[in-house]
């Protein structure tokens, strides 16, 4: 049985401190992640002719990022099926639900209290919108990492107070 | 030869682009030229073999329309100098004295008995001759005219083009001496700015080209090169400087201590105190001499180190264990949550000795300028690299001695009560750099210091 869940992201390193917290105490066979980032889609004709998700993605992922994915990655190869990075293109509950539907995700998780960190003027807060879709959403309190020398980097994704279990 | 070699880059260009040019507006006007030349002649023939066609009708059945002479010069124009003939066909004539007259080879008459129809080209007149049924009998019709074009336009033609031509030259001229000049000129100006540069200016810097993407890279790449030239100068001079200063606190204190004992006969406890004091100094001189050597071994890669496969986890709890028997006041907390389910991401090519030199230099830093604070050692692995991450609590490094801390014998201004001579992280550095890992250092200073290790995971052919 593979387990969908759905985190909202701002492409940055707390928010998957955040999935290895949540991931280290699942119980699961097998979990499919989806990291899902909340964009408005440009008013610019040009832009929208030339659109490609790819394209955003790589455009909004940092090197940094894409490593930390895939620490997460290889730590719970075992667990995991697939790490996603989707975008959402809308800003509207119905949007959300169907998206949500469409990735076939059966969970999310929130975390509450935590201030993504938009860098990009078109995107948005996504876990709002979660929380109010139909699907069983886990709330957990979330400080964030402290990032120790200034913004999170790679090397926090280590120290977020989660115990070693080996 | 010689002439081709003295041409510049800038003239080269200026050439070539002048010559494509050129070709290219030749090449033009040739095909204009011979197409319109080629239309003429067709749209001529064509209009003459109608007037033939006409003038015979008109003219050998005038009996059936007797008015056609009449629509024939009143509605068509007659084409410039033109002339139509018609000759009955006998038998057995020969058309010698007709051709004679005409001014067109007898040929061409037989070529219209046999074939029905001939054409002979004399410069700009044309002759066309059919075999026509009038009347009253067979007919050679032979029509002639000048071809208008060709007598006044083809001049026109050539003129034009020949104007064109020039002009389109002097054109090109412009474009291409102007397109190389300002394509060079931004090169003649780095150059101007790099000869400026020499050893005892190496702060100099190229300043930035606007708009011109290529040379902006070119610029900055040259300025990246100075500023890693200008940092290993300094590197050198701080070396030299630095050596020399930790070299020379011992032997002075050496020095001093023998002196003061011979200015005057002690008893033998003072000998013995001066000799310890000497031989501990003499100690630390050959521990620094030591650690030099090592430096310069692992420095210049001229022999290559033996590489195996080694396992970053097990290395990290061998070092571990060793410096806390080494001090056991380090405290050091390995963190293995993200330690990857596949134990082949833990396995990297290296020389376990040196790998294990390496990690415990930057780790009892870490314990060292921390007060004995806990260090914080993590593991994971990514795609292609193991990430070793080591983090201490401690003073950290003022953020504008960052670029120094791997020069040997730099110490940061905030160490100076602690022991230690600069080399232990220029060492680790050094090795790293053998296996080609990336190492990367971040702090701040009273909260902490941060070292990022990553080492690419091995290639082996079996788990």
């Amino acid at each position: 049985m593979i387990t969908t869940i759905l985190f909202p992201t701002d492409f940055s390193i707390e928010s998957l401190a955040f999935l290895k917290n949540v991931l280290n105490q699942r119980k699961d066979q097998k979990i499919e992640v989806v990291l899902a980032h909340g964009m408005h889609l440009s008013d610019s004709i040009t832009d929208l002719l030339f659109f490609s998700k790819t394209r955003t993605l790589k455009r909004l992922t940092s090197h940094e990022f894409e490593q930390a994915v895939e620490l997460i990655w290889n730590k719970y190869s075992s667990l995991l099926v697939d790490i996603r990075k989707e975008i959402v293109l809308g800003h509207s509950q119905e949007f959300v639900d169907r998206f949500i539907e469409s990735q076939g995700v059966q969970e999310a998780y929130i975390p509450v209290g935590y201030k993504p960190n938009l860098h990009n003027n078109l995107s948005y807060d996504l876990a709002p919108l979660i929380a109010e879709s139909s699907i069983k959403v886990h709330k957990r309190d979330w400080k964030g990492v402290e990032g120790v020398h200034g913004e999170a980097q790679l090397a926090d994704m280590f120290f977020d107070g989660v115990t070693a279990k080996t | 030869m010689g002439f081709r070699l003295q041409l510049g880059l800038h003239s080269k260009t200026t050439l070539i682009l002048l010559f494509s040019f050129f070709a290219l507006i030749l090449l033009f006007s040739g095909y204009v030229y011979v197409s319109v030349k080629s239309y003429s002649y067709e749209d001529f023939d064509k209009l003459l073999d109608i007037r033939l066609l006409t003038a015979a009708r008109a003219e050998l059945n005038s009996k059936r329309r007797p008015d056609a002479q009449e629509l024939q010069e009143r509605f068509f124009e007659r084409l410039p100098h033109e002339r139509d003939y018609f000759f009955e066909i006998k038998q057995g004539k020969t058309y010698s004295d007709e051709s004679r007259e005409l001014g067109v080879p007898e040929s061409f008459f037989q070529e219209v008995l046999t074939n029905g129809a001939a054409t002979y080209k004399k410069n700009e007149y044309l002759f066309k001759g059919i075999r026509y049924m009038g009347d009253s009998g067979e007919y050679i019709a032979i029509a002639s005219a000048a071809n208008y074009f060709e007598t006044h336009h083809t001049e026109y033609l050539k003129r034009t083009l020949l104007i064109a031509i020039l002009v389109a030259f002097v054109f090109s001229v412009i474009i291409s001496v102007y397109y190389s000049r300002s394509v060079f000129k931004p090169l003649r100006t780095i150059t101007n700015q790099v000869r400026r540069i020499s050893s005892e200016s190496l702060h100099l810097r190229l300043e930035a080209l606007q708009g011109n993407e290529e040379l902006r890279e070119l610029t900055s790449t040259f300025n990246y090169m100075l500023d890693r030239i200008e940092t290993s100068f300094e590197t050198q001079n701080n070396f030299i400087s630095n050596a020399s200063h930790e070299l020379r606190t011992p032997l002075t204190a050496i020095i001093g201590e023998a002196d003061v004992a011979l200015n005057k006969l002690r008893t033998p406890e003072e000998y013995i105190e001066t000799i310890k004091v000497i031989l501990e100094e003499a100690e630390s001189l050959e521990r620094k001499t030591a650690a030099l050597l090592y430096l310069a071994q692992t420095g210049f890669d001229g022999k290559t180190q033996l590489m195996s496969k080694v396992r970053v986890d097990q290395l990290l709890w061998d070092v571990k264990e060793t410096l806390q028997r080494i001090n056991s006041k380090y405290k050091i907390n390995l963190d293995m949550s993200l330690l990857p389910d596949n134990p082949v991401k833990l396995k990297v090519l290296g020389n376990e000795q040196l790998l294990h030199l390496a990690l415990s230099n930057i780790i009892s830093n870490a314990c060292k300028y921390s007060d004995f604070k806990q260090v914080e050692v993590s593991l994971g692995a990514t795609e292609n690299y193991v990430v070793m991450v080591v983090r201490d609590y401690g003073i950290g490094i003022p953020i504008e001695e960052l670029k120094y801390i791997y020069d040997p014998f730099f110490r940061a201004s905030n160490t100076s009560k602690f022991e230690g001579f600069g080399i232990g992280l220029p060492l680790a550095r050094n090795i790293l750099r053998m296996h080609n890992a990336k190492l990367e250092v971040k702090s701040i200073v009273e909260k902490g210091t941060t070292v990022q290790i990553s080492l690419p995971i091995g290639k082996f052919e079996t788990g």
